[in-house]
């Protein structure tokens, strides 16, 4: 397969790839800090088979980062506020940003594999995507996808029935 | 009766199984009510963790890419390398040239010489042999007609002789030819003007003209270079030797004298990448703290430039450095890959950014 060009694979999977490192760290501005990274090592290899490379690098760098940013020391601080979100109903920004907080809290306690497949099932990969990008057998995906959902669901439910005892 | 397994009813929810496949797990879930349930339920965790990871969307659009313009690459900088060339060439004709002019104690190739300046000055051919009989003196004239040199001697005749109608409109030496020595002493004494020399010759001869002596009439970088020697600090030699580094040319920002030059490693450079230094032109901004446009070149093929900074030309990335400092990292299409930083906002930053030459 041609490799595709990398200004085409951005336009394509830029916004996925921001919104899946997103999931995974929490933090957007490092989600784009990381996307871009992705995308530079894009450049220099160019891959055949881009969607399931270009997440996986991202899953693969989101492990290692932690230890990239102390070797090289220069962790940027990407300026925030640029795009003010629009503005909601104080309530109603709190009940989503509760809900957030509890989702993150869920993914959070699942062992990173299921994470993976669960957010980039999100992403809208496929189970044939999903093994290339993470290494699963195909045959493995679903049985990993229920369980995955199962543990989201039941680890979200815990999240909330603390948050209703501590108010 | 066996039943479906995770697998194939997650596989069944997704849309995953072939047509036949699903056909055959369709078909079992008629018959069997403990794969029905199992199914719902898992139908209804699928929906749920849907529901759930939608709910964590991005807090603010993504922000693009390019979010600004890059600074416009401008071609006006000083082609070193050319005009390095250029002057090699020169040097070697020059040199060539006074190589072969006779040695004092050869007076007719000099004689000749002359001579072959004014024919092609006057353009008569047929006034060579008085003219030559002129200039050769009363012991050549003396010789009879019928009677030519033993030897025409044509190493110390012709190539003088060819060499003087190139530079026809150069004047020839009044005394002594002219050593290697002399030229540079006469050089020492008399600089060339920026319309004379080398390339002025060479446009001459060809007819055409020359990009890079167009270029090397600009100056820019080599004018601020010799203000900021005249000023007194840094010394011209650090910015010589930046330029050394960068490769034959730099980047500065239009309209500032910068004060200082410096050679960092990458580790002390704010986004350099490992295993490249970095050269740093100081500035001054009006409370006078630092402004710094940090740079080096890069191969547009270096892997390791590419995996390191990720930029592509027409990119910028704006951010915070640790130390409160703000700047602006982009590459232009020159191969520089710079960094402006300085306590400065961001709009500033673009601006001067906008004026990097």
């Amino acid at each position: 397969m041609p490799a595709t060009p990398v200004e085409q694979l951005f336009e394509q999977y830029y916004e996925s790839l921001v919104r899946m490192l997103y999931r995974r760290t929490g933090d957007q501005d490092h989600a784009e800090d990381l996307a871009q990274e992705v995308f530079s090592r894009a450049l220099v290899t160019p891959p055949d088979n881009p969607r399931p490379w270009l997440f996986a690098v991202a899953l693969n760098l989101v492990r290692d980062e932690g230890r990239r940013a102390v070797r090289q020391g220069r962790r940027l601080q990407l300026l925030k506020g640029e795009m003010p979100a629009a503005s909601e109903p104080a309530d109603e920004h709190y009940q989503r940003d509760a809900d957030t907080r509890a989702v993150r809290a869920a993914l959070g306690e699942m062992r990173d594999l299921d994470r993976e497949v669960l957010l980039l099932k999100a992403e809208g990969f496929d189970y044939d995507e999903i093994a290339a990008a993470t290494g699963l057998a195909r045959s493995a995906v679903g049985t990993t996808l229920t369980r995955a959902r199962k543990r989201l669901v039941e680890g979200y439910r815990e999240q909330e029935k603390d948050r209703h005892v501590a108010s | 009766m066996l039943h479906l397994d995770d697998g194939v009813i997650a596989e069944l929810i997704d849309g995953e199984l072939d047509e036949a496949a699903r056909a055959a797990a369709t078909a079992h879930l008629a018959a069997c009510a403990e794969c029905r349930a199992r199914h719902a339920e898992t139908l209804a965790y699928s929906g749920e963790s849907d529901r759930l990871i939608a709910a964590v969307g991005l807090p603010r659009p993504v922000r693009p890419f390019r979010s600004t313009p890059a600074p416009a690459p401008l071609p006006r900088r000083i082609p070193w390398r050319t005009l390095g060339w250029a002057a090699s060439i020169v040097m070697a004709t020059g040199i060539g040239y006074y190589a072969g002019v006779p040695r004092p104690g050869s007076p007719s190739g000099v004689a000749d010489a002359r001579v072959s300046a004014n024919q092609q000055a006057t353009g008569t051919e047929a006034s060579r042999p008085s003219l030559a009989a002129e200039t050769e003196g009363p012991a050549r004239r003396n010789l009879p007609a019928q009677e030519p040199p033993a030897t025409p001697a044509p190493t110390e005749t012709e190539m003088p002789r060819q060499v003087a109608a190139k530079h026809a409109n150069q004047p020839a030496p009044a005394q002594a030819p002219l050593t290697t020595d002399a030229l540079l002493e006469r050089d020492r004494q008399q600089p060339p003007s920026p319309q004379a020399g080398a390339i002025t010759s060479a446009q001459d001869r060809s007819g055409r003209r020359d990009e890079s002596s167009e270029l090397k009439q600009e100056a820019l970088p080599g004018d601020k270079m010799l203000g900021l020697a005249a000023a007194g600090a840094p010394p011209a030699g650090s910015m010589e030797e930046a330029v050394t580094r960068l490769g034959g040319s730099i980047r500065l920002i239009d309209g500032m004298a910068p004060v200082a030059v410096r050679f960092i490693a990458s580790s002390a450079a704010p986004g350099a990448d490992a295993g490249a230094e970095t050269v740093r032109v100081v500035y001054l901004d009006p409370p006078a703290r630092e402004l710094w446009l940090d740079q080096r070149r890069i191969d547009t093929g270096d892997e390791q430039a590419g995996r390191a900074d990720g930029l592509l030309v027409g990119d910028t990335i704006t951010a915070m450095l640790a130390d409160g400092r703000r700047s602006l990292r982009w590459r232009d299409a020159g191969g520089f890959q710079l960094l402006l930083s300085g306590f400065l906002g961001a709009d500033s930053l673009q601006v001067l950014a906008r004026r990097v030459r």
